[in-house]
């Protein structure tokens, strides 16, 4: 008898295991959560946007500290500027 | 039943009749689901860090602004909001951006009064500054690895001040997971801050805690009493930050989507080709199959049941090589697409989390690829006359 179609089922259901584990593996650390806690009391909540530094505009790394992307040029013909870091406010 | 389950059992077989094709097709849907899973962890982790960085801050943020830019505001307008009715405390902040090292690396400076923190903190390798002019600076790991930093290590003078320059001690370093944005962070005394910006008695915001239920009044009479002031001030309140910010990481999501919608939309041709248009032996099967009595239900059934598996495989073998992406070679290269300014290797714990939904998700978008890609060529084939299918 062919073994090959249950071969490859148990194959299926090994994997499918492994992506549960996997998944189970690669959850949540408590502990890192009191951290994360601390660090933002202690520098009073920064960042949020989408750099990890001040280098292109504020409102990249903290849309707090700037309300306007330093990139933005206003409505131009046919569109707007994009900001290249894609952020709030960008047209 | 019975019949339905024989059917079920040739397609199992039937994946296995064409071994180089079933690979192909896996590794096809594994070549796109793979990035896509580990783009959607990540996307998901950032998020959730923008999220913290909200929820564990300030209740209001009073900034300046003047010729629609921001501007620093005096210190001594702390004091002036401290006595509004409902103001617990006002901690005034300085954030700043400074180059250091031949590299000219980025980093952001955060002056912070320490005075209400106790000295043993958990997020922090080493030990949190002493309040003062001393320089003592907390630093971030991704500027700790660029500029080959350590507890205990010292930076000559990186700034120019009309007081005098000081050497500055690294007494520590944060903790790689407790956030994104501490990468680039000095995080230092309001005072030593101030120093090395060579600005006293100025700050980039003022953060307002408030007594439970008195945000929106303070708010209001933060503005009504500072209104003829200069500086104006700005007030962003936690709300108005919770709205803000996931929008830039949203419109980043976005074009990742966007991308990977091409994607799986190539990934289904992909299939197509190796399922059937490009492989003559299938067609042949089924003209044979429908020659010995086969209807095309049938086949289409069979078909579906080895889309079906190979799916399921490429689905499971993405989520296990999603997670070691994430978890062992954190976020390698792709970190990069979400948040601007990382390395190819980033220099902190990449935030992720995979969430049962999106990734139940992905599994059907896997299911609908191949699927897609397989039934339509087997129809094609099953509705064909015999003796044209197995030519």
């Amino acid at each position: 008898m062919n073994r090959g179609p249950a071969i490859l089922l148990a194959l299926t259901a090994a994997l499918v295991a492994g992506a549960g584990v996997a998944l189970a593996v690669a959850g949540d650390d408590p502990t890192a959560d009191e951290q994360v806690s601390e660090f933002h009391r202690l520098v009073g909540g920064l960042g949020g946007g989408p750099a990890i530094d001040l280098s292109r505009c504020e409102a990249a790394f903290d849309p707090r500290l700037c309300r306007h992307c330093a990139h933005e040029t206003g409505p131009v013909p046919a569109g707007g500027s994009f900001c290249p870091h894609a952020h709030a406010h960008s047209p | 039943m019975r019949t339905l389950l024989e059917i079920a059992r040739t397609g199992v077989a039937a994946a296995l009749l064409h071994p180089a094709r079933s690979l192909v097709t896996v590794a096809a849907v594994l070549a796109v689901l793979l990035p896509y899973l580990v783009g959607l962890g990540i996307s998901t982790g950032v998020r959730n860090a923008a999220n913290a960085a909200v929820s564990h801050g300030a209740d209001l943020y009073v900034s300046g602004e003047q010729l629609g830019r921001p501007v620093p505001i005096p210190r001594t307008v702390a004091t002036e909001i401290a006595s509004i009715p409902g103001v617990e405390r006002v901690v005034p902040r300085i954030v700043g951006r400074i180059e250091l090292g031949k590299e000219r690396v980025s980093a952001v400076v955060v002056g912070v009064p320490v005075e209400q923190f106790p000295a043993g903190v958990e997020c922090i390798e080493g030990r949190l500054y002493a309040s003062g002019p001393r320089n003592e600076l907390v630093v971030g790991t991704d500027l700790a690895r660029k500029l080959n930093l350590k507890v205990g290590s010292y930076l000559p003078p990186f700034y120019h001040s009309r007081q005098g320059e000081r050497v500055s001690e690294v007494v520590g370093i944060f903790r790689s997971d407790v956030s994104p944005w501490q990468a680039r962070l000095i995080v230092t005394s309001f005072e030593t801050a101030a120093h090395i910006f060579d600005q006293p008695g100025l700050a980039t915001d003022l953060l307002v805690y408030c007594r439970p239920g008195y945000e929106g009044e303070v708010r209001q009479a933060i503005l009504r009493t500072t209104a003829d002031r200069q500086p104006r001030l700005r007030v962003v309140a936690r709300e108005d930050a919770a709205a803000l910010i996931p929008e830039g990481l949203r419109q980043r999501e976005g074009v990742f989507t966007l991308l990977f919608t091409v994607a799986f939309a190539v990934a289904i041709l992909v299939v197509l080709v190796t399922s059937g248009f490009g492989l003559a032996e299938r067609r042949r099967e089924v003209g044979i199959l429908k020659a010995t009595g086969w209807q095309t239900d049938e086949l289409l059934l069979r078909s579906l049941v080895e889309s079906l598996l190979l799916a399921v495989m490429a689905w499971a073998a993405a989520v296990v090589l999603a997670v070691v992406w994430l978890k062992a070679f954190n976020g390698y290269w792709i970190a990069g697409v979400f948040l601007a300014g990382v390395d190819r290797e980033p220099g902190f714990r990449v935030p992720f989390r995979l969430t049962p939904v999106p990734v139940l998700l992905a599994g059907l978008v896997a299911v609908v690829v191949v699927a897609a890609g397989s039934l339509y060529s087997t129809w094609r084939s099953a509705t064909a006359p015999p003796r044209e299918a197995m030519r």
